[in-house]
């Protein structure tokens, strides 16, 4: 199940009202649950592999929700204007108007599927911000920040994977998408994996040749992977930390 | 006295206080002890050392008006903290808020050694970057003479994050890149080297000269260790 452990309360202080200058009092306050969307579907990886994933939990923290933030525009001033086409959608640096604080270790596939309650002042949104934390406890995540464990199907090949991956210390993900307006209508946030990245039209395991990487059992990519395995590993923990396989969407209450 | 004017008008707009006279600013762009006397091994997180033969810059600042330019300016020799001057100019006294530069090009060429190894480099990063909203504001005393520092550091070409606070210093990876084993780490070895384990952000930088270009348009900072954005 979706375990959460608060460190505190939450709190709204730290929260910008929207007008600067304004009574904070005008600024209205919701409580909305953050639900968990698992990653059901599979995806074809570049080298032609089909993935589907069986179990996603992470060590995460500090969920905040910002507005009016930047677009992300590091890769264009970098490697041209052409790569300006593969940023739509991120925005990052904005001010935070929304938060769920305390440490959470998520499981995308547990029954349940409320990690929390986050407190947002209504208003529209760009962008999420998440820390990254290191487990400790017990089971397969400790000492990791996520594990990732799946399958991965071509032709005769069918390989099952478990990627343990480490954040560095104090990582982030910066500029999770999150258009939308939080409103009274607003019944939940919904903070989905994406094994896809709909922007730039790769996957996670791109570039992951896993049956050439097997040997029996299953494949395992961590930090003390060696030669192609380590090169592997790498490509999926870079593809995890960036922002471009979380995405938080807001759910309307039916009426 | 129009210029005083225009510079008078310029503070009021910044609020920047009164100006009751004119001081002089000195503009200088320093790569302190880590490019002008290298990185020590005990300074790197894997034992390698760093020393520059050449770090030359080519930068403009824009403070209160007035524009301070250099064109391949020398910073691996030592100046006693001096730095190389971008010049001065005589400007209100005041406190200006309104620090922006620019770095148009590095040239880097030095060495790595570790356990008798020793690889040179000879790289030369061209794309511009812009730094506004600075932490530090640049002060011109009254009849007096204020410093002002761009300062340029050298150690984050090794950092192993884009986007970490406290980043280690490594020099292996590039090491690894240097598949002929010429001990010269060309651009082309680094763009045929996957970036592996650098932490790389939300970026699209894939391979190690793309990262080398991007941790080289984050290394300007001014008065020591105050941050711009970039």
């Amino acid at each position: 199940m979706a375990a959460m452990l608060m460190l505190g309360p939450l709190v709204m202080a730290p929260l910008v009202p929207v007008a600067g200058c304004g009574d904070p009092s005008e600024a209205e306050r919701f409580d909305v649950p953050v639900q968990l969307v698992p990653p059901t579907e599979a995806v074809t990886t570049d080298l032609g592999y089909t993935v589907t994933l069986t179990g996603l939990r992470a060590a995460v923290a500090n969920f905040r929700f910002t507005v009016e933030g930047e677009i992300d525009a590091r890769a264009p001033v970098l490697f041209g204007a052409s790569t300006a086409l593969a940023h739509p959608g991120h925005f990052q640096g904005g001010e935070v108007t929304g938060e769920m604080l305390g440490d959470y270790v998520i499981d995308w596939f547990a029954d349940d599927r409320t990690l929390g309650i986050a407190q947002l002042i209504g208003t529209e949104y760009n962008a999420a911000d998440i820390d990254l934390r290191t487990f400790e406890g017990e089971g397969p995540l400790n000492g990791h920040t996520a594990i990732v464990e799946g399958q991965a199907v071509r032709g005769d090949d069918t390989v099952s994977f478990t990627v343990a991956v480490d954040a560095p210390e104090g990582r982030a993900i910066i500029g999770i998408p999150f258009e939308a307006t939080v409103g009274a209508e607003t019944s939940a946030l919904l903070f989905s994996f994406l094994m896809d990245d709909p922007f730039e039209d790769d996957t996670l395991f791109d570039g992951v040749d896993f049956a050439a990487l097997a040997s029996e059992g299953t494949l395992v990519l961590n930090a003390a992977s060696a030669d192609d395995a380590a090169t592997a590993y790498a490509a999926v923990r870079r593809a995890f930390l960036s922002h471009d396989h979380t995405l938080f969407q807001a759910a309307e209450a039916i009426r | 006295m129009l210029r005083t004017i225009l510079f008078l008008s310029l503070i009021t707009a910044l609020g920047c206080g009164d100006s009751n006279g004119e001081g002089t600013l000195a503009v200088s762009a320093y790569g302190e002890s880590f490019i002008e006397d290298g990185i020590p091994s005990d300074e790197m997180d894997d034992g390698w050392a760093i020393a520059f033969d050449s770090f030359m810059v080519t930068l403009n600042a824009d403070i209160g008006g007035e524009n301070f330019a250099g064109t391949n300016l020398v910073l691996h020799e030592s100046t006693a903290g001096a730095g190389a001057p971008l010049g001065s100019a005589v400007l209100p006294s005041g406190t200006y808020d309104d620090v922006t530069f620019q770095i148009d090009a590095l040239n880097v060429m030095g060495s790595a050694t570790k356990d008798g190894r020793t690889i040179t480099f000879d790289w030369t990063f061209d794309t511009p970057q812009r730094y506004v909203s600075c932490e530090e504001s640049a002060v011109v005393p009254e009849d007096g003479i204020g410093n002002f520092e761009i300062t340029i550091h050298g150690d984050h070409l090794f950092f192993d994050s884009l986007v970490s606070d406290e980043p280690g210093l490594l020099f292996e990876p590039l090491a690894a890149a240097d598949t002929n084993a010429d001990d010269v780490l060309t651009r082309a070895e680094l763009e045929a080297a996957d970036v592996g384990t650098y932490d790389v952000g939300n970026s699209d930088v894939t391979n190690l000269w793309q990262y080398l270009v991007a941790q080289s348009l984050l290394i300007g900072h001014v008065n020591g260790e105050g941050h711009c954005d970039s």
